[in-house]
């Protein structure tokens, strides 16, 4: 029997207090930074933001069981999309979100067809043959894409800092609604069977292959979506943003925060925080020993908490066999 | 006719695992498959519901020939199995796991947890359903299993040794419960089973393989009399009255 009011739970339940707590403390804060107007506070946000976003991207794809190690080949097309659209054909921006897109629509199918074909190492290695090669093609094709050494977005496109950051709020938000939506749907379910067993979910009337694409065609569009908004607050974009040090913080993120929870890229973006934080105060010779430092929170967190920082605030039990 | 398999054979490389089988399902009917192990019987199963294309012949399903189709088309049209080792879908929750299933006909999710939650109830596992399927034990997956399997509502289900690895009393249990999967449900059965108690007690016809052939048919009563099943697979100085009568 339970008599108690349901605002009473959180006594019983020591770690939803201290979730709420954090959420609450993290709204006012998120909410009070614009108002300080300082620019660095509003980046690391803004980034915060972007990478929460994509670690629910990457979410999306891990429900599959797509363990994409290559993310920022969507990420850095949605980029690509946008800006070659502005400059090159002076196209609207939603243009160039649409040609982001597209892009990441083609390489998803592709990607997801061959990972119904290929499985583990195969696809592993497929996907950073394709990677690689969208890398090349950034660099080597001048006349489209400036080279190494990039293309800037037009002037006119420069937005206030303020206005990126409620925009990347509005992103990161958004995409954590399409998280739960997704996971509690129909497409959801069929999602996560095809993780665990894709014989007995086809033996059960799952089309497999249809929902491995789908899944990789959303999370590749979500990326691809953060992309077009970071070509605005980069401005001057170059090919770095199909490097793998991209692909490996949306990673470290999603795993670090915890995969296969909507609060995982929430809290794995603290690592964003830190590593925008850190490099912004050391001095800059010290800069590449930050790497040595994800290093060490990456094998830390493997040891320590494998199911990542979300599994904090979940029961004991909620992840394995509650026997009562 | 429900199910017609027409010279099935599979062959694995140079190995021929189904040597053109032929069998007949009527609706209505419990089929027994027995045979040691490496007869085929698992390999015929896996033919039925599209996980290997048959190198040669061809299964019907009421007239409609399912070569060529795959798994969850076969699913749509009425046919599905348990594996062999209740492998479900371990880090999801019971209810999800036979939600699953109920997506194979009921299109909005709550007519398809209305069903999930009807299968639940009827394999005996109300209460349960929050629970993750690591967090269940070797019965109550079986069970789930099933859950799941009768969800996508079939005409004809596969069960693979769906017994082995139960104690006797859950053996009993599951017994009645595909009983009752048979009786209330009207669910044509096809049973690849070792544990010859189940066999012999549930079916009204059996096959038996040996090296991929089809070395005797008929009723429980006169394959267990069949000079060469008794050879092959049950042992010269087996009893089958004692069997039937347990």
């Amino acid at each position: 029997m339970n008599l108690q009011p349901k605002a009473l739970a959180f006594v019983r339940e020591p770690r939803k207090l201290i979730g709420a707590i954090l959420l609450l403390s993290a709204v006012i804060l998120i909410l009070y930074i614009p108002v300080t107007k300082n620019r660095r506070l509003m980046t690391i946000g803004i980034m915060a933001f972007m990478y929460i976003a994509l670690g629910e991207s990457w979410n999306i794809g891990a429900m599959t069981g797509l363990f994409s190690i290559a993310h920022s080949a969507f990420f850095g097309l949605g980029v690509y999309g946008i800006t070659i659209t502005l400059t090159r054909f002076q196209g609207p921006v939603i243009a160039g979100i649409l040609a982001g897109l597209i892009l990441n629509i083609i390489l998803a199918v592709i990607i997801g067809g061959i990972s119904s074909k290929l499985s583990g190492l195969y696809f592993t290695m497929a996907l950073i043959g394709l990677s690689a090669t969208i890398y090349s093609l950034s660099v080597q094709w001048v006349s489209l894409t400036g080279g190494s050494s990039g293309i800037s977005m037009p002037r006119a496109y420069l937005l206030p800092k303020r206005t990126l950051y409620f925009i990347a709020l509005g992103i990161a938000v958004l995409s954590m609604i399409f998280y739960v939506f997704l996971r509690r749907s129909k497409a959801g379910t069929c999602f996560v069977t095809t993780r665990e067993n894709p014989s007995l979910a086809a033996a059960l009337g799952s089309n497999v292959p249809f929902w491995r694409i789908l899944s990789t065609v959303l999370s590749a569009s979500m990326a691809g979506l953060c992309g077009s908004f970071y070509a605005f607050h980069l401005m001057s974009n170059n090919s770095e943003v199909f490097s793998g040090a991209y692909s490996l913080k949306i990673m470290m993120v999603s795993i670090v925060g915890g995969i296969n929870s909507v609060w995982g890229p929430v809290l794995g973006c603290l690592l964003i925080i830190m590593d925008e934080y850190i490099r912004g105060s050391m001095p800059s010779g010290l800069a590449p020993l930050s790497v040595v430092i994800y290093a060490l929170i990456l094998i830390l967190m493997a040891l320590v908490k494998p199911a990542g920082l979300a599994s904090f605030f979940e029961k004991p039990g909620d992840r394995h066999a509650a026997k009562n | 006719m429900l199910l017609k398999i027409e010279n099935a054979t599979t062959r694995f490389g140079g190995l021929v695992a189904n040597d053109h089988i032929n069998m007949e399902i009527e609706k209505g009917d419990i089929v027994g498959l027995i045979g040691p192990n490496g007869a085929g019987k698992s390999t015929i199963f896996k033919s039925i519901v599209g996980f290997n294309p048959l190198s040669e012949g061809r299964i019907f399903f009421k007239g409609q020939s399912l070569s060529g189709k795959m798994t969850h088309k076969i699913c749509r049209l009425g046919i599905t199995c348990t594996f062999q080792h209740a492998q479900l879908f371990t880090n999801i929750s019971l209810e999800e796991s036979v939600l699953m299933g109920a997506y194979c006909r009921k299109k909005t999710k709550a007519q398809a947890r209305a069903l999930a939650l009807e299968m639940i109830n009827f394999t005996g596992l109300a209460g349960r359903e929050k629970l993750k399927i690591s967090g269940l034990n070797m019965f109550e997956r079986k069970k789930a299993e099933l859950a799941a399997a009768l969800a996508t509502g079939p005409e004809l289900l596969l069960l693979d040794e769906l017994f082995a690895g139960l104690v006797p009393t859950e053996i009993q249990r599951m017994l009645d419960l595909i009983r009752r999967v048979h009786g209330e449900l009207g669910i044509t059965l096809f049973i690849v089973e070792h544990v010859l108690r189940v066999i012999m007690s549930l079916c009204t016809k059996i096959y038996v393989l040996e090296y991929g052939h089809v070395i005797a048919q008929g009723t429980p009563e006169s394959v267990t009399q069949n000079p060469l099943v008794i050879k092959a697979y049950l042992g010269e100085d087996y009893d089958a009255s004692r069997d039937i009568q347990s």
